[in-house]
């Protein structure tokens, strides 16, 4: 074993003399059981092939989207500011979509210093995105990415960004070319893409870890009794069916249930996400597809695998799941883009209405999940007193 | 790939060092404090004590779910009580691990899981629900010296009494109305969110009137839990109840102070810093010289460590589950426990201490130095 430069050579004796018996006893069990234990499987491969690659895909398109936006604002040519400012609206839906397929994922990093509400600033219910963007514009402020991270939620992240791209009078191309503040819109815009690749990036980093620290990934996928996260495996797997439940639910209620309204008199497309990009359809996709990876592995062994071999969890339930996944994707292939524009349609409204439905059955079944593998999502949390 | 795995070992054998919390040196005879808390085991109610760096020393199945343990003082008794609509309170001798004593709740009566003693360990006051008389509010008296007999109770005027702490003059008792009214026969619904009225109550025990009353600032914050400093500032922990419209959730404080007859205060933090807790405190829990404080919040999984006299939030860390709190003095921090059975100090930083495998601690710690 050779040793490296980085890792105190306290750490590495102590690593030694405390792993290597446990190694042995636990090569040793293997070999008598003659099967590799599924939990660790199960959770390495949620975190390392199904998570941190949407991670990164995210990273990947805030990457992009900071350059394009950074090279939109150097433009001096109108026809050239017009091209860039249409590869950037793309570039942000992109990202946009990148984002819904992590945003289900209730555990992690994104959990700490409010990062999730400084990705995006969602429900909006009063429109302070405007507000704020706009007295910050007015404002005689400093326009960086320090700046914007210390500012509002509502003026950071991609809802921000989708406000002075899309927004018919914020984001319009005049208002990067003409008048007074043009060039403080364009740093407000270049600051708020810088920052939320900033946010992106460490979101990455900490769930691949480094030399000097453990990877969520790795935090999440080998649970103990020193692990101050997670003590055992049901706390990993846990944490897997919150995600599930929960993340369906908010697609559900946040994303469908509250815009489509108990009727199409009570419908309202200003409460769709993204309403300003009509980008709404395409994020309810990514967020289902997201949930589906986590429940099937992704290509590799999934939480279904793990629930067919090593659970006695009812094939009927796990059937039930299969179909009301397939249910609601064949539903949401149905639908026309953007939503904002048709949900007051009686044909689209009953669509959308059906889709609901769906997306009903498809969580009430992974809702009856955790009480049948005997895992309680929260014991404090649904206390009440 | 090798190497990452090796970092990791390497890694997870530095993050084995739990610290012992009296100092490795000290094999002195002083012994470590003993932590209580119900706790269930899969459908299991239980009675646990949990001696740090040691730790089970009993665990007793009950039939029901409690809330939360105290010590008698001058004692080796500890009581704990049912949570609502909970009707028993177990006694227990913590140094034999078994239980005592059992005491039911006068006919029509339930508990809600906290109680106090007098100072010397006389009197056990117990917050009720006489829930057949429209739910009034009620502080049992029962004398400890005789079997744990109810001698006598306390009118509130009040729905819902939940926390309750003997202030520093030794007579006066601090109360949290919960203002909420539930009846068994609706399980644990809450019935007048339209009516309710929340307070923080002084209560003279020489005369049995309430001598102080202190409303809730807000119509649906319910004051559920508090802790007193030496000096006799009081801190409470709300939660905010209401089925209202969620567009128009209230975002405002849930921890409040209160000094003489000033009214109560409410810390300040930012909005996220209360949306973090989502409507829901706990545990809280003062240091006993009174200067720092912490909240739990399983709901937003977090816990927050203030500054008392600023009321100013130093740090919050992401616990899950969390809610028991509980101050050690000879640590110099805080303990915090979580459903998943694990016990966190909490000071400047945040550290596990053990892990009970098998255990979700419930709601309340107390820790028996």
């Amino acid at each position: 074993m050779k040793r490296t430069k980085q890792i105190p050579l306290q750490a590495l004796e102590k690593s030694t003399w405390l792993r290597w018996p446990l190694l042995a006893v636990f090569a040793l069990t293997l070999a008598a059981c003659g099967k590799e234990p599924a939990e660790p499987k199960l959770l390495a491969h949620t975190a390392h092939e199904v998570i941190v690659p949407l991670y990164a895909a995210l990273d990947a398109e805030a990457v992009k989207q900071l350059e394009l936006s950074q090279a939109f604002c150097q433009a001096t040519e109108p026809d050239q500011q017009q091209s860039l400012q249409q590869q950037l609206q793309k570039q942000w839906r992109a990202t946009m979509s990148a984002w819904a397929g992590v945003q289900p994922i209730g555990f992690g990093p994104l959990e700490d210093g409010n990062l999730r509400w400084k990705l995006q600033f969602w429900p909006d219910r009063k429109d302070l995105t405007r507000k704020k963007i706009e007295a910050l514009i007015a404002s005689d402020d400093e326009l960086t990415a320090a700046r914007v991270a210390s500012a509002s939620v509502s003026v950071q992240g991609l809802a921000a960004l989708e406000y002075l791209l899309f927004d018919t009078s914020g984001g319009a191309l005049e208002g990067y070319q003409n008048g007074e503040q043009a060039s403080r819109r364009c740093l407000l815009l270049q600051a708020i893409a810088e920052r939320v690749q900033q946010v992106t990036h460490r979101l990455l980093n900490e769930w691949y870890g480094d030399i000097n620290k453990l990877g969520y990934a790795d935090t999440y996928s080998q649970p103990g009794a020193d692990n101050a996260l997670y003590p055992n495996n049901n706390a990993s797997i846990a944490a897997l069916l919150d995600t599930l439940v929960v993340g369906s639910e908010v697609v559900k209620r946040n994303k469908l249930g509250i815009p489509v309204g108990k009727d199409i008199a009570h419908a309202k497309p200003y409460r769709l996400e993204a309403w300003r990009s009509q980008h709404s359809l395409a994020l309810m996709r990514a967020s289902v597809a997201t949930l589906e990876q986590l429940y099937r592995g992704n290509g590799g062994y999934g939480l279904q695998h793990y629930l067919v071999e090593e659970t006695d969890v009812d094939v009927a339930l796990l059937r039930d799941i299969d179909e009301s996944f397939k249910a609601t994707n064949a539903q949401l292939l149905q639908l026309n883009a953007p939503l904002f524009s048709q949900l007051k349609q009686p044909e689209q409204h009953s669509k959308l209405v059906e889709l609901h439905r769906r997306l009903n059955v498809l969580q009430g079944n992974l809702n009856k999940l955790p009480e049948s593998l005997g895992i309680r999502l929260g014991f404090n949390s649904n206390d009440g007193d | 790939m090798q190497r990452r795995k090796f970092l990791q070992l390497a890694m997870a054998g530095s993050a084995l060092s739990v610290l012992p919390l009296a100092g490795c040196g000290s094999k002195s005879s002083q012994p470590q404090p003993l932590l209580l808390s119900g706790s269930d085991n899969g459908d299991q109610h239980t009675l646990c004590g949990w001696q740090l760096g040691q730790g089970e020393r009993f665990r007793l199945p009950v039939e029901q779910r409690v809330h939360a343990p105290l010590m008698r003082p001058n004692s080796q008794q500890a009581v704990f009580v049912a949570r609502r609509p909970g009707t028993l309170i177990y006694v227990v001798d913590v140094q034999q691990g078994v239980i005592e004593q059992q005491l039911s709740a006068l006919p029509g009566r339930h508990f809600y899981g906290h109680a106090i003693f007098s100072a010397d360990g006389r009197w056990l006051y117990v917050p009720e629900n006489a829930y057949a008389e429209q739910g009034a509010g009620k502080i049992g008296v029962y004398d400890a010296r005789a079997n744990f007999q109810r001698v006598q109770e306390f009118d509130l005027d009040g729905i819902g009494p939940h926390q309750i702490a003997l202030m520093p003059d030794g007579f006066t008792l601090a109360i949290a109305l919960g203002g909420i009214q539930t009846h068994p026969d609706y399980s644990r619904d809450k019935l007048n969110l339209y009516s309710m009225q929340s307070a923080l109550l002084y209560l003279d025990t020489r005369s049995g009137q309430v001598t102080g009353r202190f409303n809730a600032p807000h119509q649906h914050l319910s004051l559920r839990h508090l802790d007193v400093a030496k000096d006799g500032t009081v801190m409470v922990g709300a939660q905010f109840q209401s089925s209202a419209n969620p567009d128009e959730a209230y975002t405002g404080p849930l921890v409040f102070i209160q000094r003489g007859e000033q009214p109560l205060q409410a810390w300040q933090a930012s909005e996220e810093t209360w949306q973090a807790q989502q409507h829901y405190i706990a545990s809280v829990a003062m240091n006993s010289s009174g200067t720092l404080a912490i909240t739990t919040s399983p709901r937003g999984g977090v816990v927050n460590l203030w500054q008392v006299a600023e009321a100013r939030l130093l740090k919050q860390y992401r616990v899950k589950d969390v809610a028991g709190a509980g101050y050690l003095p000879a640590n110099g921090g805080f303990v915090v426990s979580n459903g998943l059975g694990q016990l966190f100090k909490v000071s400047n930083e945040l550290q596990l201490l053990e892990h009970a495998a098998s255990t979700r601690w419930d709601n309340h710690l107390l820790i028996n130095v």
